[in-house]
Protein backbone atom coordinates (compact mmCIF):
# COMPACT_ATOMS: atom_id res chain seq x y z
CA UNK A 1 0.00 0.00 0.00
CA UNK A 2 1.65 3.23 -1.02
CA UNK A 3 1.47 6.54 0.76
CA UNK A 4 -1.14 7.98 -1.61
CA UNK A 5 -3.60 5.15 -0.97
CA UNK A 6 -3.28 5.63 2.78
CA UNK A 7 -3.73 9.38 2.45
CA UNK A 8 -6.81 9.05 0.25
CA UNK A 9 -8.37 6.42 2.54
CA UNK A 10 -7.84 8.53 5.63
CA UNK A 11 -9.17 11.64 3.88
CA UNK A 12 -12.25 9.79 2.64
CA UNK A 13 -12.92 8.58 6.16
CA UNK A 14 -12.43 12.09 7.52
CA UNK A 15 -14.72 13.70 4.91
CA UNK A 16 -17.36 11.03 5.51
CA UNK A 17 -17.14 11.68 9.26
CA UNK A 18 -17.44 15.44 8.76
CA UNK A 19 -20.40 15.00 6.42
CA UNK A 20 -22.18 12.95 9.07
CA UNK A 21 -21.47 15.67 11.65
CA UNK A 22 -22.76 18.43 9.32
CA UNK A 23 -25.88 16.43 8.53
CA UNK A 24 -26.53 15.72 12.22
CA UNK A 25 -26.10 19.43 13.07
CA UNK A 26 -28.43 20.59 10.30
CA UNK A 27 -30.99 18.00 11.43
CA UNK A 28 -30.76 19.31 14.97
CA UNK A 29 -31.48 22.82 13.70
CA UNK A 30 -34.51 21.44 11.86
CA UNK A 31 -35.71 19.64 15.01
CA UNK A 32 -35.26 22.84 17.02
CA UNK A 33 -37.43 24.69 14.50
CA UNK A 34 -40.12 22.04 14.86
CA UNK A 35 -39.94 22.11 18.66
CA UNK A 36 -40.03 25.88 18.90
CA UNK A 37 -43.12 26.34 16.76
CA UNK A 38 -45.53 24.21 18.89
CA UNK A 39 -44.86 26.41 21.94
CA UNK A 40 -47.86 28.48 21.07
CA UNK A 41 -49.83 30.13 18.38
CA UNK A 42 -47.98 33.05 16.84
CA UNK A 43 -49.74 36.03 18.33
CA UNK A 44 -49.80 39.18 16.26
CA UNK A 45 -50.14 42.53 17.92
CA UNK A 46 -52.75 43.83 15.52
CA UNK A 47 -56.50 43.39 15.90
CA UNK A 48 -58.58 43.17 19.08
CA UNK A 49 -56.40 42.43 22.10
CA UNK A 50 -56.76 39.33 24.23
CA UNK A 51 -59.25 40.20 26.98
CA UNK A 52 -60.93 42.89 24.89
CA UNK A 53 -64.43 42.51 23.51
CA UNK A 54 -64.47 40.89 20.09
CA UNK A 55 -66.06 42.89 17.27
CA UNK A 56 -69.66 41.74 16.80
CA UNK A 57 -71.00 40.40 13.55
CA UNK A 58 -74.15 38.71 12.41
CA UNK A 59 -73.58 36.79 9.20
CA UNK A 60 -75.42 34.05 7.31
CA UNK A 61 -73.66 30.73 6.85
CA UNK A 62 -73.21 30.03 3.13
CA UNK A 63 -74.19 26.40 3.70
CA UNK A 64 -77.21 26.41 6.02
CA UNK A 65 -78.17 30.04 5.44
CA UNK A 66 -78.70 30.45 9.20
CA UNK A 67 -77.58 33.65 10.85
CA UNK A 68 -74.53 33.22 13.05
CA UNK A 69 -73.57 35.64 15.78
CA UNK A 70 -69.91 36.43 16.39
CA UNK A 71 -68.97 38.35 19.52
CA UNK A 72 -71.30 39.62 22.22
CA UNK A 73 -72.93 37.34 24.82
CA UNK A 74 -73.65 34.08 23.06
CA UNK A 75 -73.80 31.61 25.95
CA UNK A 76 -71.00 29.45 24.55
CA UNK A 77 -67.41 29.83 23.47
CA UNK A 78 -66.61 30.17 19.78
CA UNK A 79 -63.55 29.00 17.91
CA UNK A 80 -63.38 31.17 14.82
CA UNK A 81 -61.14 29.52 12.26
CA UNK A 82 -60.04 31.51 9.21
CA UNK A 83 -59.22 29.29 6.24
CA UNK A 84 -59.01 29.30 2.47
CA UNK A 85 -59.32 26.57 -0.18
CA UNK A 86 -55.85 27.57 -1.41
CA UNK A 87 -54.13 27.13 1.94
CA UNK A 88 -52.53 23.69 2.29
CA UNK A 89 -51.89 23.99 6.02
CA UNK A 90 -55.60 24.70 6.57
CA UNK A 91 -56.44 21.47 4.77
CA UNK A 92 -54.08 19.50 6.99
CA UNK A 93 -55.67 21.01 10.12
CA UNK A 94 -59.27 20.19 9.18
CA UNK A 95 -59.25 16.65 10.67
CA UNK A 96 -57.80 18.10 13.89
CA UNK A 97 -60.56 20.72 13.99
CA UNK A 98 -63.28 18.11 13.43
CA UNK A 99 -61.83 16.08 16.29
CA UNK A 100 -61.66 19.05 18.64
CA UNK A 101 -65.22 20.09 17.75
CA UNK A 102 -66.52 16.57 18.49
CA UNK A 103 -64.71 16.47 21.86
CA UNK A 104 -65.60 19.98 23.02
CA UNK A 105 -69.11 20.26 21.59
CA UNK A 106 -70.51 20.88 25.10
CA UNK A 107 -69.10 24.34 25.42
CA UNK A 108 -67.49 25.19 22.11
CA UNK A 109 -68.89 26.12 18.72
CA UNK A 110 -66.65 25.89 15.68
CA UNK A 111 -67.18 28.60 13.08
CA UNK A 112 -65.27 28.67 9.80
CA UNK A 113 -64.58 31.96 8.08
CA UNK A 114 -63.08 33.09 4.81
CA UNK A 115 -63.81 35.42 1.95
CA UNK A 116 -64.13 35.17 -1.81
CA UNK A 117 -66.40 33.35 -4.23
CA UNK A 118 -69.29 31.58 -2.44
CA UNK A 119 -69.59 28.77 -5.00
CA UNK A 120 -65.92 27.87 -4.71
CA UNK A 121 -66.24 27.78 -0.93
CA UNK A 122 -69.39 25.62 -1.12
CA UNK A 123 -67.55 23.12 -3.31
CA UNK A 124 -64.60 23.17 -0.90
CA UNK A 125 -66.90 22.60 2.09
CA UNK A 126 -68.53 19.66 0.29
CA UNK A 127 -65.19 18.10 -0.64
CA UNK A 128 -63.72 18.56 2.84
CA UNK A 129 -66.90 17.47 4.69
CA UNK A 130 -67.37 20.83 6.39
CA UNK A 131 -71.07 21.21 5.67
CA UNK A 132 -71.99 20.56 9.32
CA UNK A 133 -70.35 23.77 10.53
CA UNK A 134 -71.27 27.42 10.14
CA UNK A 135 -69.23 28.77 7.23
CA UNK A 136 -69.07 32.55 6.91
CA UNK A 137 -67.79 34.58 4.00
CA UNK A 138 -66.91 38.12 4.91
CA UNK A 139 -63.88 40.23 4.13
CA UNK A 140 -64.96 42.61 6.95
CA UNK A 141 -64.73 39.80 9.50
CA UNK A 142 -61.14 39.01 8.52
CA UNK A 143 -60.29 42.70 8.55
CA UNK A 144 -61.83 43.20 11.99
CA UNK A 145 -59.54 40.54 13.45
CA UNK A 146 -56.61 41.72 11.29
CA UNK A 147 -56.05 38.28 9.80
CA UNK A 148 -52.92 38.62 7.70
CA UNK A 149 -51.92 35.00 7.36
CA UNK A 150 -53.75 31.69 7.33
CA UNK A 151 -54.70 29.51 9.11
CA UNK A 152 -55.68 31.95 11.84
CA UNK A 153 -57.79 31.05 14.85
CA UNK A 154 -59.58 33.19 17.45
CA UNK A 155 -61.11 31.80 20.63
CA UNK A 156 -64.00 33.97 21.84
CA UNK A 157 -65.42 33.35 25.32
CA UNK A 158 -69.07 33.17 26.41
CA UNK A 159 -68.85 36.81 27.43
CA UNK A 160 -67.80 37.86 23.93
CA UNK A 161 -64.20 38.61 24.89
CA UNK A 162 -61.21 37.40 22.89
CA UNK A 163 -59.57 34.71 25.03
CA UNK A 164 -56.77 33.66 22.70
CA UNK A 165 -55.83 34.09 19.07
CA UNK A 166 -53.01 33.53 16.68
CA UNK A 167 -51.57 31.96 13.58
CA UNK A 168 -51.94 28.20 14.02
CA UNK A 169 -49.90 25.74 11.99
CA UNK A 170 -50.45 22.50 13.91
CA UNK A 171 -52.52 20.71 16.53
CA UNK A 172 -50.30 21.88 19.39
CA UNK A 173 -50.85 25.49 18.44
CA UNK A 174 -54.63 25.08 18.33
CA UNK A 175 -54.49 23.37 21.72
CA UNK A 176 -52.34 26.20 23.03
CA UNK A 177 -55.33 28.49 22.48
CA UNK A 178 -57.40 26.34 24.87
CA UNK A 179 -54.51 26.18 27.36
CA UNK A 180 -54.36 29.95 27.25
CA UNK A 181 -58.08 30.07 28.08
CA UNK A 182 -57.76 27.56 30.95
CA UNK A 183 -54.74 29.27 32.47
CA UNK A 184 -56.14 32.72 31.93
CA UNK A 185 -53.03 33.91 30.12
CA UNK A 186 -52.76 35.10 26.57
CA UNK A 187 -49.31 33.89 25.61
CA UNK A 188 -46.40 31.73 26.67
CA UNK A 189 -44.44 34.86 27.47
CA UNK A 190 -47.13 36.07 29.85
CA UNK A 191 -47.33 32.63 31.48
CA UNK A 192 -43.56 32.59 32.07
CA UNK A 193 -43.64 36.10 33.51
CA UNK A 194 -46.34 35.06 35.94
CA UNK A 195 -44.78 31.79 37.10
CA UNK A 196 -41.13 32.88 37.04
CA UNK A 197 -41.16 36.61 37.72
CA UNK A 198 -37.36 36.74 37.67
CA UNK A 199 -37.05 35.29 34.16
CA UNK B 1 -7.11 5.39 -14.97
CA UNK B 2 -8.57 4.93 -18.42
CA UNK B 3 -11.34 7.22 -19.63
CA UNK B 4 -13.74 4.31 -20.02
CA UNK B 5 -13.19 3.21 -16.42
CA UNK B 6 -13.86 6.74 -15.28
CA UNK B 7 -17.14 7.00 -17.17
CA UNK B 8 -18.14 3.57 -15.87
CA UNK B 9 -17.47 4.67 -12.31
CA UNK B 10 -19.26 8.00 -12.82
CA UNK B 11 -22.25 6.09 -14.20
CA UNK B 12 -22.30 3.75 -11.20
CA UNK B 13 -22.02 6.59 -8.70
CA UNK B 14 -24.73 8.63 -10.44
CA UNK B 15 -27.06 5.63 -10.70
CA UNK B 16 -26.57 4.79 -7.02
CA UNK B 17 -27.26 8.39 -5.95
CA UNK B 18 -30.40 8.54 -8.11
CA UNK B 19 -31.57 5.21 -6.67
CA UNK B 20 -31.09 6.46 -3.11
CA UNK B 21 -32.93 9.76 -3.83
CA UNK B 22 -35.87 8.01 -5.44
CA UNK B 23 -36.07 5.39 -2.69
CA UNK B 24 -36.19 8.22 -0.16
CA UNK B 25 -38.88 10.05 -2.15
CA UNK B 26 -40.81 6.80 -2.56
CA UNK B 27 -40.74 6.02 1.17
CA UNK B 28 -41.95 9.56 1.84
CA UNK B 29 -44.87 9.15 -0.60
CA UNK B 30 -45.87 5.67 0.57
CA UNK B 31 -45.38 6.60 4.24
CA UNK B 32 -48.19 9.12 4.11
CA UNK B 33 -50.29 8.57 1.01
CA UNK B 34 -53.00 11.00 2.06
CA UNK B 35 -50.53 13.81 2.65
CA UNK B 36 -48.93 13.16 -0.72
CA UNK B 37 -52.33 13.31 -2.38
CA UNK B 38 -53.00 16.64 -0.67
CA UNK B 39 -49.56 17.93 -1.71
CA UNK B 40 -50.19 16.85 -5.30
CA UNK B 41 -53.61 18.52 -5.34
CA UNK B 42 -52.05 21.69 -3.94
CA UNK B 43 -49.76 21.97 -6.96
CA UNK B 44 -52.95 22.61 -8.97
CA UNK B 45 -51.48 21.06 -12.11
CA UNK B 46 -53.49 17.85 -12.22
CA UNK B 47 -57.31 18.17 -12.38
CA UNK B 48 -58.85 17.34 -8.99
CA UNK B 49 -60.50 14.09 -10.10
CA UNK B 50 -57.28 12.71 -11.60
CA UNK B 51 -55.30 13.33 -8.43
CA UNK B 52 -55.85 9.84 -6.88
CA UNK B 53 -54.79 8.17 -10.14
CA UNK B 54 -51.67 10.32 -10.59
CA UNK B 55 -50.84 9.87 -6.89
CA UNK B 56 -50.62 6.13 -7.55
CA UNK B 57 -48.93 6.45 -10.94
CA UNK B 58 -45.99 8.61 -9.79
CA UNK B 59 -44.73 6.25 -7.03
CA UNK B 60 -45.11 3.31 -9.45
CA UNK B 61 -42.97 5.09 -12.07
CA UNK B 62 -40.41 5.99 -9.40
CA UNK B 63 -40.27 2.33 -8.34
CA UNK B 64 -39.65 1.25 -11.95
CA UNK B 65 -36.89 3.87 -12.28
CA UNK B 66 -35.19 2.62 -9.08
CA UNK B 67 -35.20 -1.02 -10.23
CA UNK B 68 -34.03 -0.15 -13.75
CA UNK B 69 -31.19 2.01 -12.42
CA UNK B 70 -30.07 -0.59 -9.89
CA UNK B 71 -29.73 -3.44 -12.41
CA UNK B 72 -26.15 -3.65 -13.79
CA UNK B 73 -27.33 -3.85 -17.42
CA UNK B 74 -26.64 -1.04 -19.93
CA UNK B 75 -30.12 -1.17 -21.49
CA UNK B 76 -32.10 -0.99 -18.24
CA UNK B 77 -29.84 1.70 -16.82
CA UNK B 78 -30.44 3.84 -19.87
CA UNK B 79 -34.22 3.31 -19.57
CA UNK B 80 -34.03 4.05 -15.84
CA UNK B 81 -32.03 7.23 -16.45
CA UNK B 82 -34.48 8.52 -19.05
CA UNK B 83 -37.47 7.71 -16.84
CA UNK B 84 -35.82 9.36 -13.81
CA UNK B 85 -34.94 12.41 -15.94
CA UNK B 86 -38.54 12.71 -17.16
CA UNK B 87 -39.90 12.50 -13.60
CA UNK B 88 -37.39 15.07 -12.31
CA UNK B 89 -38.10 17.42 -15.21
CA UNK B 90 -41.87 17.18 -14.62
CA UNK B 91 -41.41 17.84 -10.88
CA UNK B 92 -39.10 20.78 -11.56
CA UNK B 93 -41.61 22.21 -14.03
CA UNK B 94 -44.49 21.76 -11.57
CA UNK B 95 -42.49 23.59 -8.88
CA UNK B 96 -41.46 26.33 -11.32
CA UNK B 97 -45.05 26.87 -12.51
CA UNK B 98 -46.20 27.33 -8.90
CA UNK B 99 -43.31 29.67 -8.18
CA UNK B 100 -44.38 31.77 -11.16
CA UNK B 101 -47.94 31.71 -9.89
CA UNK B 102 -46.59 32.98 -6.59
CA UNK B 103 -47.85 29.94 -4.69
CA UNK B 104 -44.71 29.42 -2.62
CA UNK B 105 -46.42 28.17 0.54
CA UNK B 106 -47.25 24.69 -0.77
CA UNK B 107 -45.47 21.59 0.47
CA UNK B 108 -42.86 20.20 -1.89
CA UNK B 109 -43.90 16.58 -1.24
CA UNK B 110 -40.49 15.42 -2.45
CA UNK B 111 -39.23 13.61 0.63
CA UNK B 112 -37.75 15.71 3.40
CA UNK B 113 -37.68 19.47 3.31
CA UNK B 114 -41.38 20.28 3.57
CA UNK B 115 -42.87 23.71 4.14
CA UNK B 116 -42.73 25.83 1.06
CA UNK B 117 -41.03 25.64 -2.31
CA UNK B 118 -38.28 27.81 -3.73
CA UNK B 119 -36.00 28.04 -6.75
CA UNK B 120 -33.52 25.96 -4.74
CA UNK B 121 -35.92 23.03 -5.19
CA UNK B 122 -35.75 23.54 -8.95
CA UNK B 123 -31.94 23.77 -8.76
CA UNK B 124 -31.87 20.54 -6.77
CA UNK B 125 -33.81 18.77 -9.52
CA UNK B 126 -31.47 20.29 -12.11
CA UNK B 127 -28.55 18.74 -10.23
CA UNK B 128 -30.26 15.34 -10.19
CA UNK B 129 -30.96 15.72 -13.93
CA UNK B 130 -27.19 16.06 -14.42
CA UNK B 131 -26.78 12.79 -12.55
CA UNK B 132 -29.27 11.16 -14.96
CA UNK B 133 -27.08 12.23 -17.90
CA UNK B 134 -23.97 10.81 -16.17
CA UNK B 135 -25.75 7.54 -15.39
CA UNK B 136 -26.96 7.15 -18.97
CA UNK B 137 -23.62 8.09 -20.56
CA UNK B 138 -21.34 5.55 -18.87
CA UNK B 139 -20.89 1.80 -19.03
CA UNK B 140 -23.12 -0.28 -16.79
CA UNK B 141 -20.69 -3.23 -16.61
CA UNK B 142 -18.87 -4.38 -13.46
CA UNK B 143 -16.21 -2.10 -11.98
CA UNK B 144 -12.61 -3.22 -12.44
CA UNK B 145 -10.95 -4.26 -9.20
CA UNK B 146 -11.63 -3.97 -5.49
CA UNK B 147 -10.02 -0.52 -5.23
CA UNK B 148 -12.45 1.05 -7.72
CA UNK B 149 -15.41 -0.51 -5.90
CA UNK B 150 -14.10 0.97 -2.67
CA UNK B 151 -13.70 4.42 -4.25
CA UNK B 152 -17.18 4.23 -5.80
CA UNK B 153 -18.79 3.28 -2.48
CA UNK B 154 -16.90 6.02 -0.64
CA UNK B 155 -17.90 8.60 -3.27
CA UNK B 156 -21.55 7.54 -3.08
CA UNK B 157 -21.42 7.80 0.72
CA UNK B 158 -19.95 11.29 0.73
CA UNK B 159 -22.16 12.66 -2.08
CA UNK B 160 -25.32 11.11 -0.62
CA UNK B 161 -24.62 12.78 2.71
CA UNK B 162 -24.04 16.03 0.82
CA UNK B 163 -27.47 15.68 -0.80
CA UNK B 164 -29.04 14.94 2.59
CA UNK B 165 -27.41 18.04 4.08
CA UNK B 166 -28.67 20.14 1.15
CA UNK B 167 -32.22 18.83 1.61
CA UNK B 168 -32.06 19.38 5.35
CA UNK B 169 -30.88 22.96 4.95
CA UNK B 170 -33.61 23.50 2.36
CA UNK B 171 -36.15 22.29 4.93
CA UNK B 172 -34.62 24.47 7.64
CA UNK B 173 -34.81 27.45 5.30
CA UNK B 174 -38.52 26.73 4.79
CA UNK B 175 -39.02 26.62 8.56
CA UNK B 176 -37.10 29.86 8.98
CA UNK B 177 -39.24 31.57 6.35
CA UNK B 178 -42.49 30.14 7.78
CA UNK B 179 -41.72 31.37 11.30
CA UNK B 180 -40.66 34.86 10.24
CA UNK B 181 -42.60 37.43 12.19
CA UNK B 182 -43.53 40.11 9.72
CA UNK B 183 -44.89 42.44 12.38
CA UNK B 184 -48.24 43.14 10.77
Amino acid sequence: MNLLTIAVTVLFAAVLGLMIVVWALSRQIGILFERVSPLGALVTDAGPEVGAAAPTFELASIISGRLEKIGGRTGHSTLLFFLSPTCPVCKKLLPVLRHIEADERGWLRLVLASDGDADEHRRYAQAQRLTGYPYLLSAELGMAFRVSRLPFAVLIGEDGRVQAKGLVNNREQIESLFNAKELGVSSVQQYLERTHPSV
Amino acid sequence: MAGQDFSAMASWIAAALLCLSFIRALLHKLGDGLAFRADLANYRIVPERWVPLVAMLLPALEGVAVVALALPLPSTRRVGSVLAACLLAVYALAIAVNLWRGRVAIDCGCGGGGQGISWLHVARNGLLLGLCALAAAGEAGPLPGVASVFVAVACVGVLWLLLLVFDQLLGNHGHAVATTYNGL
